[in-house]
């Protein structure tokens, strides 16, 4: 076989789909072929990951600096208990679950926060870009990022039962600086709008189904409309769509002045996760963090669990921390950043010292 | 084999489990009597490694012959 991509058993798992009038064997090429990065494994990411990996594209990557908790799952799709349990990352646990649904497809698990200096190697070599985060100022970066690559991309946008989408292409509609003012990255990072919001899994379902019908309409090459602004109501069930123009003074699609790309967010050793109660702790520089060997020095009866990219250690009855291969900590069940550094300190830091 | 009279995707499943079997250097002779199935089988077909497929009109059927 030209490649495993295509046995017969793969046209035969897809033999539904190549009747489909407008997909056919051709239409199953282009998904195949296709290339897709998913930039955050939560609600939105993994419902669009899915879906995009059982029509069968053939090359997915999974960007997300998380680790699955268990208020996750009823929002989120493929995230099991289990995963929840032994708190495994989950850009690893969304691609073990989509190579268990089709082993055939590729797949690219990175554990990292998307910054603007990685941005462009993350979507560098891929045909479009899925937003799955949960944040403005990661999107301005995609967007930022997609116009300088010419990288199609779909941002996803949702809150309790309601969503937007939009399927940007850039140069042949607007893009998602034409359309939102990047004043709403400043208002949403203020502290006090920082607020935890709630989603429905059945209005996500609802959403992450719009976008991913424009990526595969995209892929298959019959998607001839970049200027629909969808708005769902997850609630009421009614999609409304808008018509939204490129703004002729756009700073990103006309100035292509990427001022998201500028600089790197100063990075603050201890800063609370927006829409969560928890603290993320970035180590002080590039450290590795051989985690086996790190529970060895902790109270066995603390040590949650244990995987090659992440140990979860018992602190207090309502707070544990989740150490990563890489030094960084969220310490979970608290929104005291002072605190978390502490217990950063106390835990991780001073013992690596001790180590030498 | 003969799948003159059943729609798709029927043939297509049968035809590509048959071809999974055959091994190389073997020609295997697919009828059927429609279109949109024939056009299925073939192009579908075309993404396994074969080194050839043909089409014949005849009467009121369509002769694929595919080469491993
Ligand atoms: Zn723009």
């Amino acid at each position: 076989m030209k490649t495993q991509l295509y046995t017969p058993e793969i046209i035969e798992r897809f033999s539904r789909q190549i009747l489909v009038e407008g997909i056919g064997a051709s239409g199953l090429k282009k998904i195949r072929e296709a290339r897709v990065a998913v930039i955050g494994c939560g609600a939105t990411g993994t419902s669009q990951a899915e879906l995009l990996a059982r029509l069968g594209v053939g090359f997915i990557r999974l960007v997300d600096k998380d680790f699955v908790d268990i208020s996750n799952l009823p929002r989120t799709h493929l995230y099991t208990y289990s995963d929840a349990k032994q708190a495994l990352p989950k850009a690893v646990a969304c691609a073990s679950k989509l190579k268990e649904i089709d082993p055939a497809i590729e797949v690219d698990p990175v554990i990292t926060r998307v910054t603007p200096s990685n941005i462009e190697e993350l979507i560098r070599d891929v045909d479009v870009v899925v937003d799955g985060t949960d944040n403005l100022r990661t999107r301005f970066i995609i967007n930022d990022a997609a116009i300088k690559l010419g990288k199609p991309w779909v941002f996803v946008g949702f809150a309790s039962w309601y969503g937007n989408v939009l399927f940007i292409n850039p140069g042949k509609g607007p893009c998602l600086r034409c359309v939102i003012p990047a004043r709403m990255v400043e208002r949403e990072e203020r502290r006090d709008a920082c607020e935890i919001l709630g989603a429905v899994g059945t209005a996500i379902a609802f959403i992450a189904s719009i976008s991913s019908t424009l990526v595969l309409k995209h892929i298959l090459g019959i998607l001839d409309d970049y200027s629909t602004f969808y708005i769902v109501n997850g609630k009421t069930l009614d999609i409304d769509k808008v018509r939204v123009k490129r703004n002729p003074e756009c700073p990103s699609c006309v100035y292509k002045k990427y001022e998201f790309l500028r600089e790197d967010v100063a990075v603050e050793k201890a800063t609370r996760i927006c829409g969560s109660n928890a603290v993320e702790v970035m180590p002080p520089k590039k450290i590795r963090i051989d985690l086996y060997k790190y529970v060895e020095g902790v109270d066995k009866a603390k040590v949650l669990s244990v995987n090659p990219y992440t140990a979860k250690i018992k602190i207090s009855d309502m707070v544990s921390m989740v150490l990563f291969s890489d030094g960084r900590a969220i310490i979970d069940g608290t929104i005291d950043e002072e605190y978390a550094y502490r217990v950063y300190k106390s835990l991780v830091l001073d013992r690596l010292v001790n180590k030498g | 084999m003969d799948f003159r009279g059943e729609p798709c995707p029927g043939p297509l499943i049968k035809t590509v489990k048959t071809l999974s079997n055959l091994g190389e250097n073997k020609e295997l002779v697919v009828l059927t009597d429609i279109e949109e199935c024939m056009k299925t089988i073939k192009e579908a077909v075309e993404l396994l490694d074969v080194t050839e497929v043909t089409v014949k009109r005849e009467n009121k059927h369509w002769r694929i012959v595919i080469k491993t």
